[in-house]
């Protein structure tokens, strides 16, 4: 397989490096720079696992070849914490029991981020079309719509 | 009643911080230098002989560093259940001369990277003789169906017979006799994170397996075993789990593959199961079809039972965790109504299908789908309400059932009333008809810590725990328990802060890890907060009562006066006589020149060790400590013209003891209804001949947020003098009552009764047509 380099950006940060062109943006976030905080639980872009923000939108990494990230910027789950200072999101899903064994967790705070980033006061029916993609086992998805409520703009 | 610090409030996981950042640790996470890609190949065969293996061609691609067969891997059989119990074992690490279902494994290799691995997988070539095979459970029992494992006359791996009282007479006593028949289907349990396995074979012959599993302390015992080890050359280690829900209970092939292809390379080797192999070869629920036949007075009461289960192995797992089968699917069914005369048979059957083994609530939400169905159908026709009906049946605290169960405290009848009182029973049951919405009940009892433990400890214990008290004031946890995400580590730590009387940060947990931690029977069966609780109460109360003696020495008085609470001991009544906890453990480790606080706590059922192998086999006796009960209503709106029907409303409650992280016990109450509603409607995993026709998310389709009702949730908390501060298990009992409150609540909207799971659409529909058939 014919390598290439690419650069992107990763949660603030350029990295440049030599990679195999049928990777993708998971495994090059996984493999090569260790970020294992996105998760990978089907490899087949159906349940939400390995949710990252590419310029603004949420995406499958999994479902992303390295090459069409290549120039972009990245967020993961790493990148949403300033320091030791938690995103409201982050609080919000500790506080609320919004997570239970937490495989889907990481997936399923970027794309609330996503979301909010966008639409600072969705609907609760908004709230649940944004992580419909993002499957979780363990919690039954009340607390995770709760959580994000919580962080929501009022209205007006 | 007194106060609690720490238990009783909501409380943030510990480790969700971890969870939140992305930091904690899973099993794919875990990284080595030199590490290589193990790959599995499967049979493509649901039944055949294997007549030969030729990895010549695998072993020579470039990448590749080992290719094992089961000639590597050896005769000796894998399982969970006790090493005495090894006429049930029936699966070996690889596949030696026969394969038994499409998924089997055959060989493994390790190599530089997952692609190589997989052409290497391409180049395996094995030969096999096809051999006739069986899918249906009724077939395979009949004499001349092809046989799975030769220990297994027609194919039945076990069996479960029991009576007690006189069921004819019962029968004959009865003003009316029913029968009926109910049967379930395949739901995966698919955990988010996949099977993982890392294996390190070291030079000094020790082998560390990092897995992710929900009984580190049993996979030690069986991989040792298999592996020709002892327990101590073995070191399993569980990271972080991504959900087990009874899954990962049990040691797979996987692991066993990953030692010996680490012994044969030198290096690490992992192995994650992908999604598809995770849906066709990790574990399902049993399917069961229940035949059932119940005798009741004119006024309602239940005189006889009996009834026949018939479980779907499939291949193999009589020796893993499916092997429990038949004896929790009958332990279910005399578990929640006092019947005096009761007849019950089960048998778990071999098919050439993926494995059945244990799925959250193990058995219960299959048993109890066709109980409360049928017990509705019997009120109706003695035209009594369906709640009222099973008040009158319902067991109370201190009641001892006919086959020894003993009762402890009970919160049935108090959760049977709540939720329908929740659902609004009273102004809907049987009066929305004609805006076709109804409601329906559903519920009964289950296990507070299954108290038997599958290898044996030399007492029989299941939990055990350690704590060391650091003079700084700190607290170490230590326990064989695993968290499967329930929040099982954050329990115990809450129970040894209570305990010793320091806040919740002061206490470390540390879980998991055999040569680290006491033993622990492992995360299934609703005994951690139940077993590894009490476990670390008593270590707890072993430490708090080591400073108390230095204590009250130094304080000149008596050790029963004192308190410990807030970081502080202290003389009851009079706070300002006493020490902070610190001083306490800092004086307490002066006084004996240096010596470390360690305590130390275990949980025993009190049955000896021979009564609960006895009970195992026989079901006759008190099973588990303490007992639990769940009940939920559903309201359901259906469409008469699709079938289609939406399930707007469901109302838990759920009889959990002292609720010791309520935000927890909620928590699983709201996965327990997500979990049973795709068992009840969405979820059937699809075979023809053996093949997975949907090992998928897509094609499977578990719930998103969009089909989840509307939830309420009650905790019902009766004080249990046998759990630690009251408290009882709660998290798997939450899946059963789903399937027939739904079921039950369509037959209240539109009149038509579905008896085989899943409920869908077309089932409705046909029998909505068949209803007016009927009429006309
Ligand atoms: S791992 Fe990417 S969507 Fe499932
Ligand atoms: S918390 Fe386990 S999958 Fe969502």
């Amino acid at each position: 397989m014919e390598k290439k380099i690419v650069k992107i950006m990763v949660n603030g940060d350029w990295h440049e490096l030599l990679v195999k062109q049928n990777m993708t943006l998971l495994e090059f976030l996984r493999e090569e720079l260790n970020l294992t905080g996105t998760k990978e639980a089907c490899d087949e872009g159906e349940c939400g696992a390995c949710t990252v923000i590419m310029d603004g939108r949420s995406v499958n990494s999994c479902l992303v070849p390295i090459m069409e990230a290549n120039g972009k910027e990245i967020t993961t789950i790493e990148g949403l914490a300033k320091g030791q200072q938690l995103h409201p999101l982050q609080t919000a899903f500790i506080e609320n029991g919004a997570l239970q064994c937490g495989f889907c967790t990481p997936g399923m705070i970027m794309s609330s981020k996503a979301l909010l980033d966008r639409n600072p006061c969705p609907t609760e029916m908004e709230i649940k079309g944004a992580i419909a993609g993002n499957i979780c086992r363990c919690t039954g998805y009340n607390m995770i719509v709760e959580a994000i409520k919580t962080v929501t703009e009022p209205k007006g | 009643m007194k106060e609690y610090s720490v238990v009783g409030k909501s409380t943030p996981k510990i480790d969700a911080l971890d969870k939140v950042t992305g930091k904690a640790i899973y099993t794919d996470d875990v990284k080595m230098p030199g590490m290589l890609t193990g790959k599995l190949l499967r049979s493509p065969l649901p039944h055949a002989k294997i007549l030969n293996i030729d990895t010549s061609k695998a072993e020579k691609l470039t990448g590749v560093k080992a290719v094992i067969t089961g000639k590597d891997t050896g005769t000796k059989k894998i399982g969970v259940t006790s090493l005495t119990r090894d006429f049930l074992w029936d699966q070996t690490s690889l596949c030696i001369d026969k394969v038994r279902y499409i998924g089997d494994e055959v060989a493994a290799v390790a190599a530089v990277d997952e692609e190589t691995a997989l052409e290497a997988l391409d180049l395996i070539k094995v030969e096999y003789e096809e051999l006739p095979a069986v899918f249906d459970m009724f077939e395979a029992m009949k004499p001349g169906a092809p046989l799975l494992h030769e220990q297994f006359k027609n194919n039945i791996s076990n069996e479960v017979f029991m009576e007690v009282g006189d069921v004819e007479k019962g029968f004959k006593d009865s003003y009316r006799v029913y029968e009926n028949r109910f049967e379930t289907h395949h739901q995966a349990l698919s955990p988010m994170e996949p099977h993982s396995t890392v294996g390190s074979w070291g030079g000094d012959g020790r082998v560390t397996l990092w897995t992710s599993t929900q009984s580190p302390f049993q996979i030690r015992t069986i991989l040792a075993y298999v592996l020709g080890l002892t327990e101590g050359q073995v070191r399993v280690i569980a990271p972080t789990l991504g959900g087990g829900f009874g899954g990962k209970v049990e040691l797979m092939p996987m692991d066993v593959c990953c030692a010996v292809l680490s012994k044969k390379t030198g290096r690490p080797v992992k192995i994650i199961m992908s999604r598809k192999e995770e849906f066709e070869t990790t574990r399902v629920a049993h399917p069961i079809v229940m035949e059932m036949k119940i005798g009741v007075s004119k006024d309602g009461k239940i005189l006889a039972k009996k009834f026949r289960n018939v479980l779907d192995g499939g291949a193999y797992g009589a020796g893993g965790a499916g092997g429990a089968g038949p004896f929790l699917s009958t332990l279910f069914l005399r578990l929640d109504y006092k019947v005096a005369n009761i007849s019950m048979n089960a048998v778990r059957v071999c098919t050439n299908k993926t494995i059945a083994g244990a799925r959250r609530g193990y058995t219960g939400p299959q048993v109890r789908f066709a109980e409360c169905s049928f017990l509705d159908i019997i009120a109706e026709d003695l035209g009594i309400d369906p709640i009222e009906f099973r008040m009158k049946n319902a067991v109370t605290p201190g009641y001892t059932t006919q086959t020894g169960l003993k009762i402890t405290s009970c919160g049935f009848p108090e959760a049977i009333e709540k939720t329908a009182e929740c659902i609004g029973w009273k102004e809907k049951r049987g009066k929305l008809g004609n805006e076709s919405i109804g409601v329906g009940f559903g519920g009964g009892g289950s296990v507070s810590g299954s108290s038997y433990a599958p290898d044996v400890t030399p007492m029989n214990y299941t939990a055990a725990a350690m704590v060391k008290l650091h003079k700084e004031g700190f607290v170490t946890l230590y326990s064989g328990a695993m968290d499967c995400g329930q929040g099982s580590s954050t329990v115990i730590t809450m129970i040894a802060a209570e305990e010793l009387g320091v806040s919740m940060d002061m206490v470390r947990t540390v879980v998991a890890d055999t040569d680290i931690c006491p033993y622990d029977a492992g995360s299934w069966g609703q005994r951690v907060t139940f077993h590894a609780g009490n476990a670390a109460k008593r270590a707890a109360a072993d430490a708090k009562g080591q400073l108390f003696e230095t204590v009250a020495k130094k304080l000149e008085a008596r050790e029963e006066d004192l308190e410990s609470r807030d970081n502080r001991i202290f003389v009851k009544g009079s706070p300002e006589k006493g020490m902070s906890f610190r001083e306490a453990v800092y004086l307490c480790q002066t006084d004996h020149n240096g010596q470390e606080v360690v305590g130390r706590g275990f949980f025993r059922h009190d049955e000896k060790p021979e009564i609960l192998n006895e009970i195992f086999a026989s079901g006759f006796g008190n099973y588990c400590a303490a007992y639990v009960f769940s009940a939920g209503t559903a309201e359901v709106k259906v469409d008469r013209e699709t079938g289609k029907f939406e399930v707007t409303k469901f109302c838990f409650a759920q009889d959990c003891g002292t609720a010791l992280n309520p935000i927890a016990v909620k928590g699983q109450l709201e996965g327990g209804l997500h979990m049973g509603l795709g068992f009840a409607v969405h979820e059937h995993l699809k075979m023809t001949n053996g093949k997975i026709q949907n090992p998928s998310f897509l094609d499977y389709w578990i719930p998103t947020p969009f089909e989840m009702p509307v939830m309420n949730t009650i905790l019902i908390e009766p004080h249990e003098k046998i759990g630690p501060f009251g408290a009882k298990a709660c998290g798997e009992g939450s899946l059963a009552p789903v399937a027939p409150a739904i079921a039950n609540a369509i037959y209240d909207a539109v009149g038509v009764r579905i008896k085989t799971l899943p409920l869908t659409a077309e089932k409705v529909l046909k029998a909505l047509e068949e209803k007016e058939k009927g009429k006309s």
